[in-house]
């Protein structure tokens, strides 16, 4: 029990620290993960809501939170890999479970997507969204998202340590996932044919779904809900079982 | 295993492979298993070791560079597997290998102190009560501001040996972390080494300066080039 409370400590202390790091010698520091988003939001609503229309109610929240659960993504997995190489003297020289960094990392994006919900949050009010009581479905999709992040966080890193040309390849695959993911268009744009093929990415589920219940105030649809919980469940443990696996040698390889 | 042991490395060997041609890309690894390239050639670090410390045990490791000294100690930490063999601890590590610990440039003295009681396992509590002698034995005060990347290497390693001072280990390793510093600083840490000594903790301790090996280890084991060659009680 006294070991696992250290290790609390220990989650704690890496937490901060990265925290620290990553806004090292920069101005705005922590308002960076804040404004990163809204920059992005801002760069997309300008060109679709000004130069190119979609027919969507609430466009500005519509694309907000889609933005806001995608860096999340993006954050997480790319925060992780550059936490965990950046250990790599600790590593060499004392052993202790890696997986704390991993875990540590993913606090740090929390705290910053929990920011970025505040912001969402005055959106809303600015725009006299009427919230129902659909927003109770709200925790399946948080822990659906976040088991997703931890995950593929596990999987990515472990793999980060082999091969370096892994935050490369995730880069573009992100790429694709953010034009492939309906983010910025509404789903009445994917032609019928490929529906079901986008029903198989697990960010469809969640951001499809997070849209439904906060802004529209509709039920959720049960099997993109239950195959986006699924298939996070699916990453999570495949991920923490590789990077346990893998882990024994990140001291030799990093 | 009686209760008086506190390592047992039973037939330990480590295998590294040295490729010829180091790949850390997937194209490179890709390629090379295509062609058949993925050629190494294996090193054995260490070969067939075999070795009891007893508690108290005072075990000062030499050998020339690159001998497995340091692969050893970091077998016996964990931080390594070895390739066969089984590795026994009876108690708790606090390792000290290498110059620095593993210290993050970016961050100052202070955290770096903080940081690397956690990762051995200390609680807030443990590190907050030790944090004033740590600072007081590196003679550091003026500096635990300051990041870490404006230190010499000097004041690291000072820095590193004092955090090793307030180790809660029963089994303390180290690796060259008296390498640097001045003889006043080393004198000091002489003294302290000499009080584990007394306080019968536990201690691996890599060195090449054989005059402190004499005088403070209570056995001496031989590598060279991974190999045992030869373990004796001293005095």
């Amino acid at each position: 029990m006294k070991s696992q409370n250290n290790y609390w400590f220990l989650v704690r202390q890496f937490a901060l620290n990265d925290f620290k790091l990553r806004y090292n010698n920069s101005i705005l520091g922590y308002f960076w993960s804040l404004l990163n988003p809204l920059l992005h939001f801002g760069v997309l609503f300008l060109i679709f809501s000004v130069f190119l229309r979609f027919d969507v109610p609430y466009y500005s929240l519509y694309l907000l939170s889609g933005v806001v659960l995608w860096s999340f993504l993006v954050e997480s997995t790319n925060n992780a890999m550059d936490s965990l190489l950046g250990k790599s003297s600790l590593i060499r020289k004392i052993n202790f479970p890696k997986q704390i960094i991993v875990i540590a990392s993913n606090i740090n994006s929390i705290v910053g997507f929990a920011i970025n919900f505040i912001v969402i949050s005055a959106f809303f009010i600015v725009s006299k969204v009427k919230l129902s009581a659909t927003l109770l479905f709200l925790p399946v999709y948080g822990l659906s998202l976040l088991l997703l992040a931890i995950g593929l966080s596990f999987f990515l890193s472990a793999l980060y340590i082999r091969f370096r040309d892994i935050k490369h390849l995730w880069g573009v695959f992100l790429q694709l996932g953010f034009w492939l993911t309906p983010v910025i268009y509404p789903v009445s744009v994917i032609p019928e044919k490929f529906r079901l093929l986008f029903n198989l990415n697990p960010m469809y589920g969640i951001i499809h779904n997070f849209r439904e219940i906060v802004i529209y105030g509709n039920t959720p649809e049960i099997y993109s809900t239950l195959f986006s919980l699924a298939f996070s469940l699916l990453i999570f443990f495949l991920g923490y079982l590789l990077f346990e696996h893998m882990s024994d040698k990140f001291a030799e390889y990093i | 295993m009686g209760n008086s042991i506190a390592v047992s490395v039973n037939r330990i060997s480590k295998k590294f492979r040295m490729p010829h041609d180091r790949q850390t890309g997937l194209k490179g690894t890709f390629l090379n298993m295509l062609l058949g390239k993925n050629k190494y050639q294996e090193f054995y670090a260490l070969k067939d070791i075999s070795l009891n410390v007893m508690k108290g045990d005072f075990v000062g490791i030499i050998g020339r560079n690159g001998s497995g000294k340091s692969t050893l100690l970091k077998t016996i930490a964990g931080i390594l597997k070895p390739t066969s063999g089984s590795v026994k601890v009876n108690g708790k590590i606090a390792p000290f290998l290498e110059l620095g610990l593993g210290f993050q440039e970016e961050l100052s003295g202070k955290d770096n102190v903080y940081l690397y009681g956690a990762v051995l396992g200390l609680s807030k509590i443990q590190i907050e009560k030790k944090y004033p002698e740590i600072v007081e034995f590196s003679e550091l005060e003026r500096f635990m501001d300051m990041k870490l990347k404006n230190y010499s290497s000097g004041m690291q390693a000072r820095l590193a040996f004092s955090i090793a001072t307030q180790a809660e280990g029963d089994i303390l390793l180290i690796d060259e972390v008296l390498a640097v510093g001045d003889t006043e600083f080393q004198k000091k840490c002489y003294r302290h080494l000499k009080n584990l000594k007394k306080e019968r903790k536990t201690i691996l301790f890599v060195s090449h300066n054989l005059g402190i090996v004499e005088k403070y280890c209570s056995r001496v084991v031989y590598l060279k080039e991974g190999k045992l060659i030869c373990q004796g009680a001293h005095e």
